[in-house]
C-alpha cells in the first residue's frame, strides 16, 4: 500500500498546458456571461476579458510550439500528452486523449494566435457584446480542441462544436442574406459531422478494437475491399465540407460574403485548416490504401477547386466574396498536397492551411473595412480609394501577395512544399495548379487595380483608412504572416517529422513500383 | 588583403544594407530624412559592392559561396516522393546565401550604382514632398531583392527574389499616377507573373529531376571531390547536367534538359521583355519621374539576363535552345527599336531603346558572346539611367514628357539645365551605340560571335540562325539610332507649335539645384563603361567575366566593328533627312498605332480574358448562383425539415413517421451488423 502511494505521489502530474489552451476560452465565455454589459465601461470590460482569454492560450501555445520546434525529431512524438478514459463500457471507449506533434502543432498554434486578432478586430462591437464575444470564444474551443484531439470521439465533438456558435454569429451579426448563409453553414457542418461519425463508427467496429483512439485506429491494418473505401469516402466528405472544395463551397462563399469581417475570419479559421487537417490526419491515416485508390478523384476535385476558385475570384465583383473564392482556390492546393502523400507535400498542405486562414483573414478584414464604410459591394464603386486609404491598400497587397505565393510570407513555404512534394507523382497536376495560381494572382491584382488604383470614383468621402483596433489587428496578422514566411525553416523540420509518419503509413500499404523506364523517368507500379 | 571570411561579411552587407536602411527609415522624422537614410544605405552597399568587386576581379577564377540553411530535413524513401527510385533526394535542403564571382560582383556594383543614382535624384528633387519616402523604401526593397538575385548561389533564392521584385516593380510603377500608370503596372505585373510561374515550375522540375539521390551518386562517382551543396545550387546543377548528358542517369536525359531550359526561357522572356513578353520596359517607364530610371534600367533587364547567365550551361547543353534564344532576342531587339522610333513620350522611347539593348545582350548570350552580352547589359543599365534621369529633369521642368510638348525645348532647357540635357544626350548616345560610347564595343563582340560562330562550349549555332540574328541586330541598331536621332532632333529643332517659346518659358518649373548633376554622373559613367567594356583588353570587365569561366575572350572582328560602326550611322543619316514635323508624325500614323498595339503576351492574355477567362468566370459564378448554391440550399432545407420532423415527433411522442423511420433504421442497422460487421478483416 505504502509503495503504491509513494509511487502515485512521485508520478509527474498530468500535463495541463494543452487543456488550458483548449479550455481557457471556455472559461472566458463563462466569465463573459457573468459580466454586466449595460454601459460602455462594462462593455469594454467584456472585450478586455475576451482578449485576455484568447491571449492566454495564444501565449501558452506559442511557448510550447517554440520549445517543441527546437527539437525537430519531437515532431514524431505527441507532446504534451494526456490520455484518460472519458466514456467506457459503451459500444466503443472514448478517451480524453490530447497531444501535439509535428502534424497538429502548427495549425493549433496559428489558430490560437489568430483568435486574439479576431477579438481585436471586433473591438467596435457594441451591440450584444456578451453574446458576440462568448460565441467567438466558443468557436476557438472547438477549433483548437479539434487540432489537439487524438481520440476520434473527442475529435468529432470538437468538429461539431463550432457549428452552432458560428451559425449564430453569422445569422445574428451578418449582413443581407446572412440568415440563409448561416442555415447552409449549419447544414453542411452537421452533415460533415454525421459523415465523420458514421465513418469513425464503421472504422471502430470493422477493426474490432472498439475504441476511438486515433492511435489504435490507425495502427497498420488492411480493411476489406469496399469497407476501407467507404470509410475514406465518409471521412473525406467530412473534410471536404469544411475545406470548402468544389462542389461543397457555396456555403463558404455565402458565409464569408455576408458575415462581418471578424466573424468571417473566425469562420475561415474554423473551416479550411480544420478540413485540411481532417483530410490528412484522420482520413488518410485511417484508410491509407483507400486513399491511394481514390487519389485520382480527389486530385481531380482539388484541381477543379483550384481553377474554379480562381475563375470565381476573376469574375466576382464583390470584394469579400472574391476573397472567399481565393480561399477556395488555395484550399484546392491543400487537397493537392494531401494526395501528394509525401511528407513534404503533407507538411506543405498544413502550412498552406495556416497561410489561407491568416492571409484570407487579412483580405476579409480589408474588404470588410471598405465595404462597411462605403456601404457598397462592387469594386468599381471603390475605384481609386488607395489615396484615401493607403494603409488598407498596403494590407490588401500583403494579403494578395500571400495568396499568390510571394516569398517572405506564409503562402510561399506552403505552396512550395506542396508543389515540390507532389511534382514527382503528379507533374501535370502541379502544372495545372500553377496555372490556377496564375489566374488567381491575376484576379487579385486586377481587383487591386480596380479598387485601389485609378482615378478616384465619386463619393469616396466615407472611405477612411484603417485606424485603431482594426489597424492593430491587421498589423498583428501581417506580423504573423511574415513570421511564418521568414521563419519557415525553423518550423518545417518539426512539421515534417510528424507528416513522415502519415506518409510512411501510406507508403507501407502502397503498391511498390515494379519497373522503371529510364528513358522517360516514370515507373509503372 | 581581404580574407575570405571578411569577404563573406562584406557580401552579406552588400545584400542587406539597403534593407537595413529601409527599416531604419521608419524612424526618420521627416520624409526627406527617410529618403536620405535609404540613400545612405544604398551608397554604403555601393561601397561594399566596390570592395567585393575589387577582390573578385583580382581573383577572377575563384567562386566564393556562403549560405545559411533555411530549412533542412530528411526525406523518407517512399514511392510518393517519386515514381520509383530515380528522384529520391535524401535531404530536402534550402539555402539562402551569397555567391561572389566576377559576374555577381560586377552586377551588384551596377545595381547599387543605378539605385543610388535614382535615390539621389529623389532626395534632391522631392524636397520631402509627396510620397517620396514610400518610393524610396520601395526602391530600397527592390534593390535588396535584385541584389539577392544577382548574388544568388541557387535557383531557390532567385525564385524568392523574383516574386518580391515583381511586386516592388508593380508598386513603384503604379505610383506613377491614376489610370495609365495603374494599367501599365498591372500589365507588367501580369507578364512578370507568367515568368514567375514558369520559374516556379522550372525550379521544381530541376529539383525533381536533378537533385535526387541517384543523380547525386552519379555525380559523386564522376567527381569524387566535388562539393555537394543544396539541390538547386548552380554549381551542383551544372555538374549534374553534364553527368546527365554525357554519362546518362536514370530518369533524366537530353529531353529533360530541353524542358528545363524552355521553362527558364519563358521566365526570361516574360521578365526581360522578349517577344511575346515585349512592352515590359515601356510599362515600367510609367513609373513616377526619376523612378523610371530605376524600374526601366534594373527591374526587368538584369533579372532576365542574370537568370540566363547563371544557368548558361543548361542552355548550352539543351539542343536548339541557344539558337532559339538568339533568334527570339534578335526579333525582340528589332521590335524594341521600331517601337522606340514611333514613341510619343520621352521615357517610353528610352524604355524601348533599353529593351532593344537588353534583347541584344540576350542575343549575345544566345550566340555565345557571353562577354559581350554581360558588358552590353552593364552599359545599357547606365545609359538608360542617364537618359531617364535627364528626361525626368526635363519633364519636371517643362511639365510634360510628351515629345510633341517638348519640341524645340532644347535651347530653353539648355540655357538653364545643361546637366539634364547632357545626361539625356549621353544616355541616348549610349543606347544608340555610337562609336566608342555605351554599348558600341559589346555590340561588336556580339556581332563577332554571329560571324565566327564561336561558343564557349557545346554545340555550335547554325549558320542560318547566326546570319538571321546578325541581320536582325544590325537592323535594330540602325532603327535604334534613328529613334535616338529623332528624339534629339525634335528636342533641338522641333517646332514648339502654338505654344510660344516665351509662353512656355513662363510656365517652366524651378527644379532644385543638383538634380541634373545626377544625370551627368550617370552619363559619364555610361561613357566610361562603354570604353572599359572593350573586349580583348586584359583589364576590361568582359574579359574578367570570360576568364572566370575559363574560356578565352572573343577576338576583335573587323567586319563586326565596321558594321556596328556603319549601321547606327545609316539610322542617324536617315533620321536626319526627315523634317522635324514629320518626325513627330512617325508616332501618329496608323502603322505606328498598329505597332504600338502589338501587346504580345498581354494581347494573348486579353484575348484569353475575353474569350476564355471572362466567359468561364461568368459560367462559374452562374453555376454557383443557379445550381450549386440552390442545391446546397435544398440540402439545408432537408436538414431543417428532418430536424423539424424530429422536433414534431418528440412533441407528439409517437407518430407513424417516427415508427416507420425507426423500423427502417433498425432494419438497416441489423442488416449492416450481420452482413458487414461480421465479415473477416484482412490483416487482423
Amino acid at each position: 500500500m505504502v509503495p503504491t502511494l509513494l509511487a502515485a505521489a512521485s508520478a509527474p502530474p498530468p500535463d495541463v498546458t494543452l487543456s488550458m489552451i483548449i479550455f481557457a476560452p471556455l472559461v472566458g465565455a463563462a466569465v463573459i456571461w457573468a459580466l454586466p454589459a449595460r454601459t460602455d465601461l462594462e462593455r469594454f470590460r467584456v472585450r478586455v476579458t475576451a482578449l485576455a482569454f484568447t491571449l492566454i492560450p495564444a501565449l501558452i501555445a506559442t511557448y510550447e510550439f517554440l520549445s517543441n520546434v527546437a527539437v525537430p525529431t519531437q515532431g514524431a512524438l505527441p507532446q504534451p500528452l494526456v490520455n484518460a478514459t472519458w466514456v467506457g463500457g459503451f459500444l466503443v471507449t472514448l478517451g480524453y486523449h490530447i497531444g501535439t506533434d509535428g502534424v497538429n502543432s502548427l495549425p493549433l498554434t496559428a489558430t490560437a494566435v489568430a483568435f486574439p486578432v479576431v477579438v481585436l478586430a471586433s473591438w467596435r462591437q457594441r451591440v450584444r457584446s456578451r453574446f458576440y464575444f462568448s460565441l467567438l470564444l466558443l468557436i476557438e474551443v472547438g477549433v483548437v480542441g479539434d487540432f489537439a484531439a487524438r481520440d476520434f470521439g473527442l475529435f468529432l465533438v470538437f468538429y461539431l462544436w463550432p457549428a452552432v456558435p458560428a451559425s449564430l454569429l453569422l445569422g445574428v451579426f451578418g449582413g443581407e442574406g446572412a440568415h440563409r448563409a448561416a442555415r447552409r453553414l449549419l447544414a453542411v457542418w452537421l452533415l460533415g459531422g454525421a459523415c465523420l461519425f458514421v465513418g469513425g463508427l464503421l472504422l471502430a467496429v470493422r477493426t474490432g478494437r472498439h475504441t476511438f483512439s486515433l492511435t489504435a485506429l490507425t495502427t497498420p491494418l488492411t480493411l476489406p475491399h469496399g469497407v476501407g473505401e467507404a470509410v475514406f469516402l465518409l471521412l473525406l466528405a467530412a473534410a471536404l465540407a469544411r475545406m470548402a472544395l468544389v462542389p461543397l463551397h457555396t456555403w463558404f462563399v455565402d458565409a464569408l460574403g455576408t458575415a462581418s469581417p471578424p466573424v468571417a475570419m473566425a469562420i475561415l479559421l474554423s473551416s479550411v485548416p480544420v478540413g485540411g487537417y481532417t483530410l490528412i490526419r484522420v482520413a488518410e491515416n485511417a484508410a491509407p490504401l483507400a486513399a491511394i485508390h481514390l487519389a485520382t478523384p480527389v486530385l481531380a476535385l482539388a484541381l477543379l477547386s483550384v481553377l474554379w476558385g480562381a475563375l470565381g475570384a476573376y469574375g466576382e465583383p464583390d470584394l469579400r466574396r472574391l476573397a472567399a473564392y481565393a480561399a477556395v482556390s488555395l484550399s484546392g492546393d491543400v487537397a493537392l498536397g494531401a494526395v501528394g502523400f509525401s511528407e513534404t507535400s503533407l507538411a506543405g498542405s498544413l502550412y498552406l492551411c495556416v497561410a489561407i486562414a491568416l492571409g484570407g483573414g487579412l483580405l476579409l478584414l480589408v474588404a470588410g473595412a471598405l465595404v462597411d464604410r462605403q456601404r457598397v459591394l462592387r469594386l468599381s464603386s471603390l475605384q481609386g480609394c488607395a489615396s484615401r486609404a493607403p494603409r488598407l491598400f498596403a494590407l490588401w497587397v500583403v494579403g494578395i501577395a500571400t495568396a499568390a505565393g510571394l516569398p517572405m510570407l506564409a503562402g510561399f513555404p506552403g505552396l512550395y512544399q506542396v508543389f515540390l512534394g507532389t511534382f514527382p507523382g503528379d507533374p501535370l497536376g502541379v502544372a495545372a495548379a500553377l496555372l490556377g495560381l496564375l489566374v488567381l494572382a491575376a484576379a487579385l491584382w486586377r481587383a487591386a487595380g480596380r479598387t485601389f488604383l485609378g482615378a478616384p470614383a465619386e463619393g469616396l468621402e466615407r472611405v477612411r483608412d484603417a485606424q485603431g483596433s482594426e489597424w492593430y489587428a491587421a498589423v498583428a496578422l501581417v506580423a504573423t504572416l511574415v513570421v511564418f514566411g521568414v521563419a519557415a525553416g525553423r518550423f518545417l523540420g518539426y512539421s515534417v517529422n510528424g507528416t513522415d509518419l502519415i506518409s510512411g503509413r501510406v507508403a507501407a500499404v502502397a503498391p511498390q513500383p515494379a519497373t522503371h523506364h529510364p528513358s522517360h523517368g516514370r515507373t509503372h507500379g | 588583403m581581404i580574407t575570405l571570411a571578411a569577404l563573406a561579411n562584406v557580401a552579406w552587407g552588400v545584400w542587406f544594407l539597403p534593407l537595413v536602411a529601409v527599416l531604419l527609415s521608419f524612424l526618420a522624422e521627416s520624409r526627406r530624412a527617410a529618403v536620405a537614410i535609404v540613400l545612405a544605405g544604398t551608397v554604403a552597399a555601393l561601397v561594399a559592392a566596390a570592395v567585393v568587386a575589387d577582390v573578385a576581379l583580382v581573383h577572377p577564377l575563384h567562386v566564393f559561396q556562403t549560405g545559411i540553411t533555411y530549412w533542412s530535413y530528411p526525406v523518407i524513401q517512399s514511392p510518393f516522393n517519386a515514381h520509383g527510385q530515380a528522384f529520391l533526394a535524401s535531404t530536402s535542403l534550402a539555402v539562402v546565401g551569397v555567391r561572389v564571382d566576377p559576374l555577381g560582383a560586377i552586377l551588384a556594383l551596377t545595381v547599387t550604382a543605378a539605385a543610388a543614382l535614382a535615390l539621389a535624384r529623389l532626395w534632391l528633387a522631392s524636397g520631402g514632398a509627396g510620397d517620396a519616402s514610400a518610393l524610396a523604401r520601395l526602391v530600397g526593397l527592390a534593390t535588396t531583392t535584385l541584389l539577392g538575385i544577382v548574388l544568388a548561389p541557387n535557383l531557390l533564392q532567385m525564385l524568392l527574389g523574383w516574386g518580391v521584385l515583381g511586386l516592388c516593380g508593380y508598386l513603384v510603377t503604379a505610383r506613377g499616377g491614376p489610370g495609365r500608370a495603374g494599367t501599365a503596372a498591372g500589365r507588367a505585373f501580369l507578364r512578370w507573373q507568367v515568368g514567375t510561374v514558369a520559374l516556379w515550375l522550372a525550379a521544381i522540375f530541376l529539383y525533381a529531376k536533378f537533385s535526387g539521390a541517384i543523380q547525386a551518386h552519379a555525380v559523386s562517382a564522376k567527381h569524387p571531390h566535388a562539393p555537394v551543396p543544396d539541390g538547386l545550387n548552380f554549381t551542383a546543377l551544372a555538374q549534374r547536367w553534364q553527368v546527365v548528358l554525357h554519362h546518362g542517369v536514370p530518369g533524366a536525359d537530353g529531353r529533360t534538359l530541353v524542358v528545363a531550359a524552355v521553362l527558364l526561357l519563358v521566365a526570361v522572356a516574360a521578365a526581360a521583355g522578349l517577344v511575346p513578353g515585349q512592352g515590359q520596359a515601356a510599362d515600367a517607364s510609367e513609373a513616377p519621374q526619376g523612378m523610371a530610371s530605376f524600374t526601366v534600367s534594373l527591374w526587368f533587364g538584369v533579372a532576365g539576363v542574370v537568370l540566363v547567365a547563371r544557368t548558361y550551361l543548361l542552355f548550352e547543353l539543351a539542343i536548339h535552345l541557344l539558337p532559339a534564344l538568339a533568334l527570339l532576342a534578335g526579333v525582340s531587339a528589332l521590335v524594341g527599336a521600331l517601337q522606340a522610333l514611333g514613341g510619343a513620350s520621352l521615357p517610353r522611347v528610352v524604355a524601348w531603346l533599353a529593351a532593344s539593348q537588353v534583347a541584344t545582350a540576350l542575343a549575345g548570350l544566345g550566340l555565345g558572346a557571353f562577354t559581350g552580352g554581360i558588358a552590353l547589359l552593364l552599359t545599357t543599365v547606365l545609359a538608360a539611367t542617364a537618359a531617364l534621369l535627364g528626361a525626368a529633369d526635363l519633364g519636371q521642368r517643362q511639365g510634360s514628357l510628351r515629345l510633341a510638348r517638348l519640341a524645340g525645348c532644347w535651347s530653353d532647357a539648355a540655357g538653364r539645365r545643361q546637366g539634364a540635357m547632357a545626361g539625356l544626350g549621353l544616355g541616348l548616345v549610349g543606347l544608340a551605340g555610337v562609336a566608342g560610347v555605351g554599348g558600341f564595343f559589346p555590340r561588336v563582340a556580339v556581332l563577332a560571335a554571329a560571324f565566327n560562330g564561336q561558343l564557349p562550349a557545346g554545340p555550335h549555332v547554325g549558320v542560318l540562325t547566326r546570319a538571321l540574328t546578325a541581320g536582325l541586330l544590325l537592323l535594330a541598331a540602325a532603327v535604334g539610332a534613328a529613334a535616338a536621332t529623332r528624339v534629339v532632333r525634335i528636342l533641338v529643332v522641333g517646332d514648339p507649335g502654338p505654344v510660344s517659346r516665351s509662353g512656355r518659358a513662363a510656365r517652366l518649373v524651378v527644379v532644385p539645384a543638383g538634380v541634373a548633376d545626377v544625370a551627368v554622373v550617370a552619363g559619364v559613367a555610361t561613357l566610361l563603361a562603354g570604353l572599359a567594356a572593350l573586349p580583348g583588353v586584359g583589364a576590361s570587365l568582359g574579359r574578367v567575366v570570360v576568364d572566370a569561366r575559363g574560356v578565352p575572350g572573343l577576338p576583335l572582328d573587323l567586319r563586326a566593328l565596321l558594321l556596328v560602326l556603319v549601321a547606327p550611322l545609316v539610322g542617324v543619316a536617315l533620321a536626319a533627312r526627315v523634317r522635324p514635323d514629320r518626325l513627330l508624325e512617325l508616332g501618329r500614323g496608323a502603322r505606328a498605332e498598329r505597332l504600338r498595339a502589338l501587346g504580345g503576351l498581354t494581347d494573348l492574355w486579353d484575348a484569353a480574358e475575353a474569350r476564355l477567362l471572362g466567359p468561364a468566370a461568368r459560367l462559374v459564378l452562374a453555376t454557383d448562383r443557379r445550381l450549386l448554391g440552390p442545391a446546397l440550399g435544398w440540402v439545408a432545407q432537408g436538414t431543417e425539415a428532418l430536424a423539424r420532423l424530429g422536433d414534431d415527433a418528440a412533441r407528439r411522442r409517437s407518430t407513424a413517421a417516427v415508427r416507420t423511420g425507426a423500423l427502417v433504421v433498425g432494419a438497416a442497422l441489423l442488416v449492416w451488423w450481420l452482413g458487414v460487421a461480421h465479415a473477416p478483416v484482412a490483416g487482423r
